[in-house]
């Protein structure tokens, strides 16, 4: 009779474990895809922002800034900003303070543009905005697609989105590329 | 029932909250009032303050704290509502809740609130805490006998912080190197001028990637800690941007000198310094080291001197030169920490060069550790010493730096050898490169810094070096497009960016210049550190005793009032007066002055301190033409009496302070606005007479004996003006001076096989008649004929 009971409860005992660990794989997963989902949400806020020129979202949004400090998205970031096109495609947990982002965005493609002479000849050191202006709203400027990892940091318990160089040139229709290859050019003078 | 009963007491405690007032007073108006006597340890000047006394502690007026502490307030105390301000730093004080804050123009300073409440008189004004408000202005305070000696800083690190976004919107770029001259290359180089406009905070420029030395990347980093005296033309240029930052801690030596007791025989320095009333209030007021101590005490220079205020400006300026070489060592090495540790997670591109960046600081900061101690030991002992006095007030913070690099030189070959650059393009780049990091991690820093609930010395020590390495690397890539807008011959780019490097080399001087007040940002939520006298754990700062809260009728008792008191006899030979600057029962502050008739000081006698025994008082002296003497003044009802007597005659002595010495100068209460004006007109009648006799002959003699007095002693020579080089018109006279050398000195030079010029010419020398105004094209003088 003892035996029997032993072997009851031993049972009962196991399943509740198996019960538990299965609550508890679900209950971390799940959290796990809650916070993923927030880290997505929080990346397509700042690329939405950015995209409408929203300074002080993008402002709140983004890491190393203080309370004061502010974005200005004025001049050549907001007629590039307002056309890019992005996905947030995967979200990937590499630590405790930090998420990275996969997204594709699709913007100006800067470097091309700059080899264009259509573009080029209408060019002067005061008109380049408006020409740039012009050459967007008649649909002539090259597009490219920028698949880029946006890093997404905990900065004083709060999560922020890191400015790095890669995402920045995408923000920016490729002009951190455009800017290298020109330092290149010129550095290759210098020596 | 109780449940009814249960529901009416929790309404009524909800009421009694709700209802509760929001102001956060302390307990009501007490009846201990009185004066607390306030001198600045820099200035000297003394402030009478009232205040009052509740529960024990000390509470005045948001204007008398803001007037002791030489900020601005704007108290809205009907609102509940008091800023304090210096400079761009605020200190935020709401008495509904209690609650203060610290900030400067680039937000809050950190997450500390501190408690601040008010109290509330009974003549409806606002008193507020009195030294937990000069705690979180950075003060420091100590009672000497009786009154309180405050420090209070010009600036500190949170207000140099203010100029960082300016600094930032300017950061160098290629566009910059490349500048207008674009289109001998291609026009697209016009598109580069995007980077200045676009926001640094979403465009992160890559680090370069094209081929570069080991070597050349260590050469860039030792021009982070060299000096710049090269770059820069005329030092008042810098000092414009300095504004009286520098100034004023040169001005405390007088104030300083009656806090050490008279010794006869100084050899002993340390005995003397330790005989120091109070304490220093920071390390730059001290030197630490024994060896510095021991050279000056033993050296010939501080045995001779014989003026205590003369032994206490030299320990001061050579402390001060000390603590500045030293702060200027270990920012360099803070620099090369700073780029070592810096996050260069943002640089996905070029990231190979970041990383080389990086460990190549790493390895120099290893490498250098003990720089500092070997430049300071040997700025100070083989340099400076005698040097410092050679120095202008602007000339002995700048020259310091440049000294201390120029013995870094000397002490350290390698870094000698690898000042030289070579190409300024090159160098401009790499320095855009340096800082690119440095911006970023200067953002990284001080967004940490800003979260914390403590300020610590060491997050202090990393916002500071993480600046300076920013403003350094600026200096330095300004620099290098500066020599390349030369090199093409574009003077008003060349000129911009001269601007730029003159400011960012100003604003590395006032950064440097603010270490010494760190300590007073270390502050405590809960007023911990108030009262405090270990440097290294905050600003020095001692209680104020309620005992040394006086009546009215003492703080006025036996003081002689302050003001100007002229000469009572008019003497037309000059208008001597006495400024009485301060004056208790015990002691007096005062200069001797001597004034031209414009009202102008002519000389002046550096302050006075001297102690009052039955009404006398007897001190020494010195001149601002370096001629010392002793005196005696006397203390009368509204009257003076000064006799003084020169003992040192300047070799620059031009004129004496010295009195007759069968005569005693009297002189009488400070005379009013409208008598000064009628005493001047008088005086600049009698001008108009002498203008109207000048003849041309006393015009030449007057011109002649006035550039003669200005020859060397035993020169021998003599000036002559040919009738043939006069020419007047209207008011100007001019005339060409000529130079005969002494018989001597013409034989010597024939006999060495050179032959003298005779009549040299001097200069066109111009003089207006009406004004008396006279100048001479080779030299910058003017001076006046009457």
């Amino acid at each position: 009779m003892k035996k029997i009971n032993i072997r009851k409860s031993t049972i009962i005992v196991s399943f509740l474990i198996l019960i538990l660990g299965i609550m508890y794989v679900l209950y971390t997963n799940n959290y796990a895809n809650e916070e993923e989902k927030k880290i997505r949400n929080l990346c397509e806020k700042f690329l939405l922002a950015y995209q409408q020129g929203d300074e002080d979202t993008v402002s709140d949004m983004l890491a190393g800034l203080n309370e004061n400090d502010k974005v200005n998205l004025n001049g050549y970031a907001a007629i590039v900003g307002e056309t890019i096109q992005y996905t947030v495609k995967k979200v990937e947990k590499i630590d405790e303070n930090r998420y990275e982002c996969q997204a594709d965005i699709k913007a100006l493609d800067f470097p091309e543009l700059a080899e264009d002479n259509r573009f080029l000849n209408q060019l002067t050191e005061d008109n380049i905005l408006e020409t740039l202006k012009e050459t967007i709203a008649n649909g002539e400027e090259p597009t490219n697609d920028y698949l880029v990892i946006v890093q997404v940091a905990n900065e004083n318990g709060e999560w922020k989105v890191l400015m790095d160089q890669e995402f920045s040139n995408a923000l920016l229709g490729g002009y951190g590329d455009f800017y290298q290859q020109m330092m290149e050019e010129i550095v290759g003078e210098v020596e | 029932m109780r449940k009814i009963k249960v529901l009416v007491v929790s309404l009524l405690i909800a009421v009694l909250i709700t209802e509760t007032p929001l102001y956060v007073y302390a307990a009501r108006y007490g009846d201990d009032t009185g004066y607390l006597t306030f001198t600045d340890a820099y200035s000297g000047e003394k402030k009478d303050v009232f205040v009052k006394v509740t529960d024990g502690v000390i509470y005045a007026s948001p204007e008398d704290i803001a007037d002791i502490c030489d900020v601005q307030v704007n108290n809205e105390a009907e609102k509940g509502l008091i800023r304090f301000e210096r400079n761009g730093y605020f200190v935020d004080i709401n008495l509904n809740t209690g609650y203060t804050y610290l900030s400067n123009e680039r937000g809050y300073i950190s997450r500390q609130v501190f408690n601040v409440e008010g109290d509330l008189a009974q003549d409806e004004k606002t008193y507020i805490p009195l030294e937990k408000v000069m705690y979180l202005l950075n003060v420091g305070w100590q009672i000497i006998d009786g009154e309180v000696l405050i420090e209070k800083p010009v600036d500190t690190l949170w207000n140099v912080l203010n100029e960082y976004e300016e600094l930032a919107a300017n950061r160098p770029t290629l566009y910059d190197l490349t500048g207008d001259n674009v289109y001998g290359k291609s026009v697209k180089y016009i598109l580069l001028s995007l980077a200045d406009e676009i926001d640094y905070k979403i465009f992160v420029p890559v680090i370069n990637e094209w081929a570069i030395e080991t070597e050349k990347i260590t050469d860039a980093f030792y021009s982070l800690g060299t000096e710049d005296s090269e770059m820069f033309g005329a030092e008042e240029n810098i000092g414009e941007y300095l504004d009286d930052f520098i100034g004023s801690s040169q001005e405390c030596v007088g104030v300083l000198s009656q806090y050490y007791g008279m010794e006869k025989d100084i050899s002993d320095l340390q005995a003397f310094l330790a005989k120091r009333k109070g304490i220093p209030f920071n390390r730059w007021e001290e030197i630490q080291d024994p060896k510095v101590v021991k050279t000056l005490a033993a050296s010939k220079e501080l045995t001779d001197l014989s003026n205590k205020l003369k032994i206490v400006d030299m320990v001061w300026n050579i402390s001060y030169a000390y603590n500045r070489v030293a702060q200027w060592g270990d920012s360099y090495l803070g620099q090369l920490k700073a780029l070592n540790e810096a996050d260069i997670t943002r640089f996905t591109q070029g990231k190979d060069r970041a990383i080389l960046f990086t460990e190549l600081a790493g390895i120099l900061y290893d490498d250098k550790k003990d720089l500092p101690e070997l430049i300071t030991a040997s700025v100070i002992l083989d340099r400076l010493f005698t040097e410092i006095f050679n120095l202008s007030s602007v000339g002995r913070v700048i020259g310091i730096y440049n000294t201390a690099v120029d013995v870094a030189k000397t002490v350290s070959p390698e870094i000698k050898g690898k000042l030289e650059m070579g190409d300024h393009a090159y160098e401009a780049n790499l320095m855009t490169d340096i800082g690119t990091i440095a911006l970023y991690n200067f953002c990284d820093v001080m967004t940490d810094l800003t979260y914390q609930k403590d300020i610590s010395p060491d997050n202090l020590k990393e916002a500071r070096d993480s600046y300076m390495l920013m403003i350094r690397s600026y200096l330095h890539a300004w620099d290098g497009i500066s020599e390349v807008k030369a090199e093409e011959g574009d003077t008003a780019a060349k000129q911009k960016y001269d601007e730029l490097k003159e400011k960012a080399y100003a604003l590395s001087i006032r950064l440097n210049e603010t270490a010494r007040y760190d300590n007073t940002l270390i502050l405590e939520e809960d007023f911990g550190n108030l009262y405090n006298d270990d440097m290294d754990a905050g600003g020095i700062r001692e209680q104020i005793p309620v005992s040394a809260i006086k009546s009215l009728e003492e703080i006025e008792k036996g003081k002689v009032k302050t003001g100007i008191y002229n000469d009572s006899e008019y003497e037309p030979e000059g208008a001597y007066c006495i400024i009485v600057t301060d004056c208790s029962e015990e002691e007096i502050v005062f200069a001797v002055d001597k004034m031209e008739p414009d009202g102008n000081y002519e000389y002046v006698t550096n302050l006075i301190y001297g102690r009052i025994v039955d009404g006398t008082v007897n001190f020494s002296w010195t001149d601002s033409w370096f001629n010392e003497g002793t005196g005696v003044l006397r203390i009368g009802e509204d009257e003076l009496y000064l006799q003084m007597e020169e003992r040192v005659k300047s070799d620059y002595n031009y004129s004496t302070l010295a009195t007759d010495r069968e005569r005693t100068f009297i002189y009488s209460r400070a005379l009013s606005e409208d008598e000064r004006t009628h005493y001047y007109e008088n005086l600049d009648q009698g001008d108009a007479e002498q203008e109207e006799n000048l003849s041309e002959a006393q015009l030449i003699q007057k011109i002649i004996e006035h550039y003669e007095a200005k020859l060397p002693e035993g020169d021998g020579g003599t000036y002559t003006i040919l009738d043939d080089e006069i020419w007047q018109d209207g008011d100007s006279f001019k005339c060409i001076l000529r130079y005969q050398m002494s018989e001597e000195a013409g034989s010597e030079m024939i006999e060495n096989g050179v032959v003298p010029s005779a009549n040299r010419y001097t200069g066109m020398v111009e003089a207006n008649t009406s004004t008396g105004e006279v100048t001479m094209d080779t030299d910058d003088e003017i001076w006046y004929l009457w």
